[in-house]
């Protein structure tokens, strides 16, 4: 063994392992990005779920940092494990996915209760696992279609009838978040693997008047469309506004620098769910703008090393899981900070990484690790290229 | 790894569409910076706004209630902490300590237990404990320290000391009209000098913005920020307590005495307007002034009215002198009475007095004699001399609801006669108490009206800041001081010889008129009977009014109130070592 044989050189011993972490060609930018993410989302849940349970400051810091946990061990596998071993599961995972789905479903309508203790969030919800093995199932499905994907037979009608029956599910779950970036995380993947513009840009028409007509179908919707575009009644006394006239108290009354971190006002009672999908309008407040913008420049990294991955990807497989995956994080990323700051009318989900929720932290950190697998297979091989050459 | 041509160009087209993906990302997330830019900036000062509208609540503390002292610092009213008992029976009960308690508390206030105990046994989980009289029990320090050592040693179960803010009153229902009293509900001036002064003694509420929760309960974090409350300013009298003390006790004499309805004196200082004491009867206790009918509360020395009667002909006397229409020494021949449109108007006991001089006309209080200085004077100029003297207008003290009092209307020149003849011995004409002592003080000061006052002054800030002096005011020069000086002499010269026996005055010349008016034509027994003057007369110190309300062991100004004004002058005189000049 060559490590027995060496001398105890500090130096050394330093060097070499430098040259072991280099070794792992590990995309510390996205690893970077993620852990940043993390470590911010668990002050923020410490931070904010403070007033929840009095007498309990830390009740959920404590399970978010269980989920923590969890999640990280789930990335350094997914990390470590060859991103194609998955692909044998990906029929399996969505199956499994739909009929879990279609379980809390039945659960839903049998017992009103348990629907909604599913969308407190602190336990399973199937919905955030299917965001990842739907990535996994398009991007196997995509990749073995290769130039089939252009056509109308072939390519757009079973990935709409697909992706039409899946969001059906959701929809019927009253979900419309996790259908958006499902459906948006569908559409780019069908785009990046060759998708006919056209088709596409018809595919989106129809799906936009469709969420257009489910919107105005349902008066709660509506509802909230009309809170989007009057997001400050006084005294934020309309009931479909008030998440958003509190969230932007919030994100106002912290300006530039904040409150100072714990000093938010907002989260002792006046702002709905502080901890989880208003998470972002207590960073606002507490950490300013300068906050604000530090958590759109992580997701930015994010996305900028998530699509690097997809495009060094060794595969066309490869190449549509990252950008899968990435589109997921980054659109759901969006959606959340978009609908606090009154930028898209008010849809409900957690920000990745940092919004308290357990299925949704281990679910996003399991995939950052496929994604890291992804980058350094996808590094591998430049770096066999680059000695070929 | 060899990719075949077509591969190549699908994973270029790939890379193509993925880079056309990350740039759509970046470009939302980059609108998606402004947006909360736009917020966090350009929103900022509005939402700020709302978040401390949201956030903060204001506590709002009162601040400590300026004193009202009399002109020797002597202290009218004070308002202290007192310690109210209150108890929770739910809790006494549950511990069974109903009997416990009620032995504790019946040996540290001294009241039977058993009344106690039924207090505290009533449904509910609050209770105030009262005394036997059914008030609020309010503990003196004794109390205090009886209550506090029995809940130290653990022997009162659900019981604890409720501090309150109270007004007192050390002297009782000493000048309660003038200083009226502090509303136990709010902590408002009423009546009197507590509501004249309110603003001063009540100073500036004391304010603490603290951020609180969505329960209102108030957070250890935000922003927190407390002015300060400024104590009222403590206000000091003219009154002078030893002269009030004095007046109120002669007229409760007085009025037993005579069998009277009631009262008013007033003593003042005819060269300033400074009020020396105003006392009325019946009247009330401000300690306990929820007990007392609402009558009882206003001040009749500033808000009621009565014809004074033979009082005012030394103001028609000084009308005619003034007016060059008389001088002293005029004469006219009385028969006892005189026709006035078509009404004959008699003297009292329809008396003749034959020829009589303008000394004899006041000295016999005749009637007759009045109407003739009055119509020599003429309508317009009786009526301008009424008005200079401060009729029907309000003197400007500096108390509330005062009245301006009264003339009569006429409506034909035949009304106007008979009301001028009336006016000249004080009938068909309502005055203030106040006015009537004004307008002698105007004879008394040279001729000269000042405003009439009762806060000397007011020290800020709980007696710790500025102080506010308020000095005399000259209203108007009424009559020359010669014409003052000839009716304060024939003042003089007819009450030594008047049925008021003003020559029993020691020491002091005194210049006075007494006034019996009948209002009520149809009970001509019901009077009001008044001495009105001043003295010493050769620089006069006091006005003094003394009226009491349908006597009924004798119905006269001059019997009735007479002793008293005399008692009370001489007292006061001797009190502020006025030298003697007879």
């Amino acid at each position: 063994m060559l490590s027995a044989e060496a001398p105890l050189d500090p130096l050394g011993e330093r060097l070499s392992r430098l040259a072991w972490l280099r070794r792992q060609r590990v995309d510390y930018l996205l690893l970077a990005a993620t852990l940043g993410l993390l470590l911010l989302g668990l002050l923020m849940v410490y931070s904010a779920s403070q007033f929840i349970i009095s007498g309990a400051p830390a009740y959920w810091f404590e399970r978010q940092l269980l989920w923590a946990t969890l999640g990280l061990i789930a990335l350094i596998v997914t990390a470590r494990v060859d991103y194609h071993h998955w692909r044998r599961f990906a029929v399996a995972a969505l199956g499994g996915g739909v009929i879990l789905l279609l379980l809390t479903l039945r659960l839903g309508v049998a017992a009103y209760g348990a629907q909604r203790w599913l969308q407190i969030g602190v336990s399973v919800q199937p919905s955030e696992f299917m965001k990842l093995a739907f990535a996994l199932y398009l991007a196997d499905w995509l990749a073995r279609k290769g130039d089939d994907t252009r056509t109308l037979l072939y390519g757009l009608a079973p990935f709409a009838l697909l992706t039409g029956l899946l969001l059906t599910f959701i929809l019927l779950q009253n979900d419309l978040g996790t259908s958006l970036i499902i459906a948006i995380l569908a559409v780019a993947v069908f785009f990046t693997a060759g998708a006919n513009p056209l088709h596409l840009a018809g595919a989106l028409l129809a799906g936009g008047a469709l969420y257009l007509a489910i919107i105005y179908e349902t008066g709660f919707r509506r509802a909230r469309l009309d809170a989007f575009l009057h997001p400050l009644p006084p005294g934020c006394a309309a009931a479909n506004s008030y998440q958003i006239c509190q969230g932007l108290i919030s994100l106002g009354s912290g300006g530039l620098f904040g409150r100072g971190l714990g000093e938010s006002i907002q989260k002792a009672g006046y702002l709905p769910n502080p901890f989880t999908d208003s998470i972002f309008a207590v960073i606002g407040e507490e950490l300013g703008l300068l906050g604000c913008l530090t958590i759109l420049a992580l997701f930015a990294v994010l996305a900028i090393q998530g699509y690097r991955a997809g495009r060094r990807a060794p595969d066309t497989f490869g190449a549509l899981l990252a950008c899968g995956i990435t589109t997921w994080l980054i659109a759901q990323a969006a959606i959340n900070i978009g609908s606090v700051a009154a930028a898209i009318p008010f849809t409900g989900v957690p920000l990745p990484f940092v919004s308290f929720g357990g299925s949704s932290l281990v679910t996003s950190l399991a995939a950052v690790g496929v994604l890291l697998n992804i980058a350094r297979q996808g590094s591998a091989e430049r770096q066999a290229r680059h000695t070929a050459d | 790894m060899i990719y075949p041509s077509a591969e190549l160009a699908r994973i270029a087209s790939q890379r193509r569409r993925q880079a056309i993906l990350l740039g759509v990302f970046l470009l939302a997330l980059l609108a998606l910076g402004g947006r909360v830019a736009y917020w966090q900036i350009i929103q900022r000062a509005a939402l700020t706004a709302r978040a401390n509208a949201e956030h903060l609540r204001a506590v709002v503390f009162a601040a400590e209630r300026g004193m009202i002292l009399d002109a020797n610092g002597n202290i009218l009213a004070l308002s202290v902490t007192r310690d109210l008992v209150i108890a929770d029976p739910d809790v006494i009960r549950q511990s069974g300590a109903l009997d416990t308690d009620a032995q504790s508390l019946g040996l540290a206030l001294n009241l039977p237990p058993g009344l106690l105990r039924s207090q505290l046994n009533i449904p509910g989980a609050y209770v105030a404990l009262r005394d036997a009289a059914g008030a609020p029990m309010l503990l003196d320090e004794g109390q205090r320290a009886a209550v506090n050592a029995a809940l130290a040693n653990g022997a009162l179960v659900g019981v604890a000391l409720y501090p309150q803010v109270i007004r007192e009153y050390p002297d009782g229902g000493l000048a309660a009209q003038v200083l009226g009293f502090v509303r136990a509900s709010d902590g408002v001036g009423q009546y009197g000098v507590e509501l004249g002064e309110n603003a001063l003694l009540a100073g500036q509420p004391g304010m603490l913005l603290t951020t609180v929760d969505a329960n209102g309960d108030p957070l250890a974090t935000g922003p927190q920020q407390e002015t300060p409350a400024i104590a009222g300013a403590n206000i000091t009298l003219t009154l002078d307590a030893t002269i009030q003390y004095w007046a109120e006790q002669g007229l409760a004499q007085a009025i037993a005495q005579t069998g009277a309805d009631g009262g008013t004196v007033i003593a003042l200082d005819p060269h300033t307007g400074a009020i020396l004491a105003m006392a009325n009867m019946p009247s009330f206790n401000p300690n306990a002034y929820g007990l007392a009918p609402l009558a009882n509360l206003m001040n009749p020395a500033v808000s009621a009215v009565y014809d004074p009667g033979s009082v005012m002909k030394a103001i028609t006397m000084a009308a005619g002198i003034q007016a060059g229409a008389i001088t002293p020494e005029s004469s006219l021949y009385d028969n006892g009475s005189t026709v006035v449109d078509g009404v004959r108007i008699y003297n009292f006991g329809r008396q003749g007095h034959g020829r009589e001089n303008m000394v004899q006309v006041l000295q016999y209080s005749a009637n007759v004699g009045a109407i003739w200085v009055a119509q020599r004077v003429g309508l317009a100029r009786f009526n301008a001399a009424l008005a200079a003297f401060g009729f029907a207008a309000k003197t400007g003290v500096d108390l509330p609801t005062e009245s301006a009092g009264l003339l009569a209307q006429p409506r034909s020149a035949g009304e106007a006669a008979l009301t001028l003849a009336e006016n000249s011995f004080g009938e068909s004409i309502g005055v203030t108490p106040l006015q009537m002592v004004m307008a002698y003080a105007a004879l008394a000061n040279g001729g000269v009206l000042m405003r009439p006052y009762i806060v000397a002054s007011a020290t800020l800030d709980g007696g710790f800041g500025q102080t506010l002096t308020y000095r005399p005011e000259a209203r108007r020069r009424v009559v020359s001081a010669a014409t003052a000086q000839t009716v304060t002499q024939m003042l003089v010269d007819s009450a030594l010889v008047s049925e008021a026996q003003m020559n029993l005055v020691s020491d002091y010349s005194v210049a006075a008129k007494t006034g019996t008016s009948t209002p009520d034509p149809a009970r001509p027994w019901l009077t009001y009977a008044s001495v009105l003057g001043y003295a010493p007369a050769s620089d006069p110190r006091v006005v003094l009014l003394v009226k009491l309300n349908h006597p009924r062991s004798t119905i006269f100004g001059g019997s009735a109130a007479g002793p008293l004004w005399r008692a009370l002058i001489e007292q006061i005189l001797r009190y502020y070592r006025v030298p003697p000049d007879r």
